[in-house]
Formats: structure tokens, C-alpha cells, sequence
């Protein structure tokens, strides 16, 4: 309804009438659509986010787990794996917003060059084919989702290379959770500063 | 300044009444060496230069990285170490004598000059070393309350994790833990 004299809302609503014959009885919902079409930014850059970096997973199914970074993906996601042997995360998409990235680094020259052949494209769902539900249910040898051999090659392909030449303590590392205790306050830990050089080496493991 | 530095169990006003008679140890003096609680300056050590009243001080601590300035007494913890200074020492003669009584070597090898460096170290961790730190820690404790446990005559608890406790822990491995990081001045040799 217009805020001006009256004569202007008298025209308003003549135009109005003169439109509609009948107005429906509840509000048509609109789909939304943005009016700009609003580009993809390009991903910022990660301090330290450097290939071979370890970082912390923060959200998701597998959060708390450290795990190995390997490239970015041209959709902006990172491209990550446990290795699978040694934490149970398999090569996988992730967002880097949900990654803290620690100084942390592994060599993973070998492993960056399998990695470099992959896309997006090896990440993504296949679409299903629209079934029925039933048709699914009594569908013969429908068994569940089972992993395609490609990506189990994949991850062995780009694992094998990772693990030969992690030390034991770091095997242990990238196996823990991060988690937090008491006394321990994140906004005061440090990530992304190596101080001084634990040789890993010289912490020998007692028990083997 | 904890109470202890304050309360005296003798009479001040005895003839023979001396300083070593008091019950207090650590005097606030010209050249006493004070641990700064409090402040921008926290953790550092620095030095006693003159005395200003019952709760300020002049401090300094040239190569210690303490500017000459007041302090109060309340952000001051005093320490056993004492440099011979005059009272009102400039700067110059302050760090003559820190040199010459090798305060920053004595310093660091006290229990709380230990713990300071340990804590500045601790403070500035990355999380794999935090982890190192972690794992070093659960092996030490699990020697000492072994070591423990066989002094006592206790049974020792077999570690579901360790697969060869059979075999003897070599004397390397040992001195590794005690002597490679200072995290942990322990010698439990005395047990």
C-alpha cells in the first residue's frame, strides 16, 4: 500500500482492480533466485597449507584426526589422505575452512606426483539412476555400496609412497586424535611455530 | 614477596640480635636478585639496585633484558642469589657483576630456573612436539611407577601394551629420557 496522498493510492488500487479479477488465497511462494549473480571467490591462501603439511580435521566424521595434505582441488577443496594404514581417513575431499593447519610437514614427493592426476571429478558421487523403491529393495545381488576398485588402487597408489617413509613417531602422531584437556587452552597453542627440533629419532620407542 | 619473607619468629630488639638470627633468609637489598612475577618484564630475573620504600624498588637487569625501573615489591619474588653491588649501582656496574657472578648460568641451573625455561618452552610448542612431549611422559611414568612398584615389593602391572616386557631396557634408552630434554631434570636413581 503506497504512503502517498490519497488521490495516488486511489490510482494505485484502480490499477490494481484493473489487473486482477480474483487474488488467490494464500501468498504464491517465489523460488528464490539472486538477483547479481554471485561469483565463486577462489580460495584464500592457507598459511602453511604447503603439500605434505599435517593438519587437524575440526569438523566432520572425521574430525580430530591428523591427516596428510596433498594438493588443492580446482573446486577450491583440499585434497587429503591419513594415509588410510595408518589412521583409517581415506583419500578424501575437505574443506580447508575445517582444517588447522600445523608446521608439520612430511615428504610426500612420490606420493605428489600420483596425486597431481587427480580431479574433482574422481571425488564426486555418481549420480544413481532414479529407481522405484521397491524396485531397489528386490533388485538381485543389491548388496550396498561397495568402494570401486579405482579408488582403492588410488589410495594404495598414493599411500604406499607416504608411509615407506614415515618414522615410527610420526605414524604415532598421525594415528592419535587431537583432543582437548583440562589446562589446555587453544587460544594459547600454537600451530604454525617449530621453536626447536625434537629429533624424533632420539626419542627412542621403549616398547616395540 | 610470599609471608615468608615477612614474618620473623625473634624479637628485633634483643643486644645480640643479628641478621642470621632472623627468621627470614632473603633480604631486600642492593644485589639481590629478584624473579618479576608480574608485569611485562614476568618471568625475568632482574636486580635489586636500591630501595625505595617499604613497597617500591629500583630494579635492573642489563643483560637479562630488564630496563632500569621502579618495580613494587608485590611483583617481585626474591631468589638465594645475591651479587655484590653498592646500593644505587648504575647499570653499567649491575652487569659487571651479573658477568662476573655467572648469574644467568646459576640462575639456570636452579630448580626455578628450571621450571621458568621449561614453562617458556612448553608455552611455545608445536602440536607434533606437544605430542612428542606426551608420549615421553607416559614412558617415563610408566618406569617410574615400575621402578616404584618393584621397590615396594608390589606386583607390576603387565602393560597390555608392551609386547616384550621381558627383554632388558637398555641403558641408552634410559639416559635418553633424563638427559636429552630438559623438560625433565629427574633421576630416579634415587629410588
Amino acid at each position: 500500500v503506497s504512503t502517498q496522498s490519497t488521490w495516488g493510492l486511489y490510482f494505485v488500487e484502480e490499477e490494481m482492480v484493473k489487473k486482477f479479477k480474483w487474488y488467490p488465497t494464500e501468498d504464491e511462494k517465489k523460488p528464490f533466485t539472486r538477483k547479481s549473480k554471485a561469483k565463486k571467490k577462489p580460495v584464500k591462501a592457507r598459511k602453511g597449507l604447503v603439500p605434505g603439511a599435517v593438519c587437524i580435521v575440526l569438523s566432520g566424521r572425521f574430525k580430530g584426526r591428523r591427516v596428510v595434505f596433498l594438493k588443492m582441488l580446482p573446486s577450491g577443496l583440499a585434497m587429503v589422505t591419513g594415509p588410510y594404514k595408518v589412521n583409517g581417513v581415506p583419500l578424501r575431499r575437505m574443506n580447508v575452512a575445517y582444517l588447522l593447519v600445523t608446521k608439520t610437514t612430511i615428504s610426500i614427493d612420490a606420493a605428489a606426483k600420483e596425486a597431481a592426476s587427480f580431479d574433482d571429478k574422481f571425488f564426486a558421487k555418481a549420480k544413481e539412476t532414479k529407481k522405484p523403491e521397491e524396485e531397489k529393495l528386490f533388485a538381485e545381488g543389491a548388496q550396498g555400496k561397495k568402494l570401486p576398485e579405482n579408488k582403492k588402487e588410488a589410495q594404495t597408489k598414493i599411500d604406499k609412497p607416504i608411509v615407506e617413509k614415515l618414522e615410527k613417531v610420526m605414524k604415532q602422531y598421525l594415528a592419535s586424535r587431537f583432543t582437548l584437556r583440562n589446562g589446555m587452552k587453544p587460544h594459547e597453542m600454537i600451530f604454525q611455530s617449530l621453536t626447536q627440533n625434537i629429533n624424533p629419532s632420539s626419542c627412542l620407542p621403549l616398547f616395540t | 614477596m610470599c609471608i615468608r619473607d615477612r614474618v620473623s619468629t625473634q624479637s628485633t630488639w634483643d643486644i645480640n640480635f643479628s641478621k642470621e638470627q632472623m627468621g627470614f633468609k632473603r633480604f631486600v637489598e642492593a644485589g639481590r636478585v629478584a624473579y618479576i612475577n608480574f608485569g611485562e618484564d614476568h618471568g625475568k630475573i632482574c636486580v635489586i639496585a636500591d630501595v625505595i620504600n617499604n613497597n617500591r624498588v629500583l630494579v635492573d637487569g642489563p643483560t637479562l633484558g630488564v630496563s632500569r625501573q621502579v618495580i613494587s615489591l608485590r611483583r617481585i619474588a626474591l631468589t638465594d642469589f645475591v651479587v655484590k653491588v653498592p646500593k644505587g649501582a648504575k647499570t653499567r656496574t649491575i652487569q659487571n657483576a651479573i658477568s662476573e657472578f655467572g648469574l644467568i648460568k646459576k640462575w639456570g641451573e636452579t630448580k626455578w630456573g628450571n621450571k621458568v625455561a621449561t614453562h617458556a618452552k612448553r608455552s611455545k610448542l608445536n602440536d607434533f612436539e606437544r605430542f612428542q612431549v606426551m608420549v615421553l611422559k607416559r614412558q617415563k611414568s610408566y618406569l617410574v611407577n615400575k621402578e616404584v612398584a618393584q621397590a615396594s615389593g608390589k606386583k607390576v602391572h603387565k602393560k597390555k601394551t608392551v609386547k616384550k616386557e621381558s627383554k632388558q631396557l637398555k641403558p641408552n634408552a634410559i639416559n635418553s629420557l633424563t638427559h636429552t630434554h630438559t623438560y625433565y631434570p629427574v633421576s630416579y636413581t634415587h629410588l
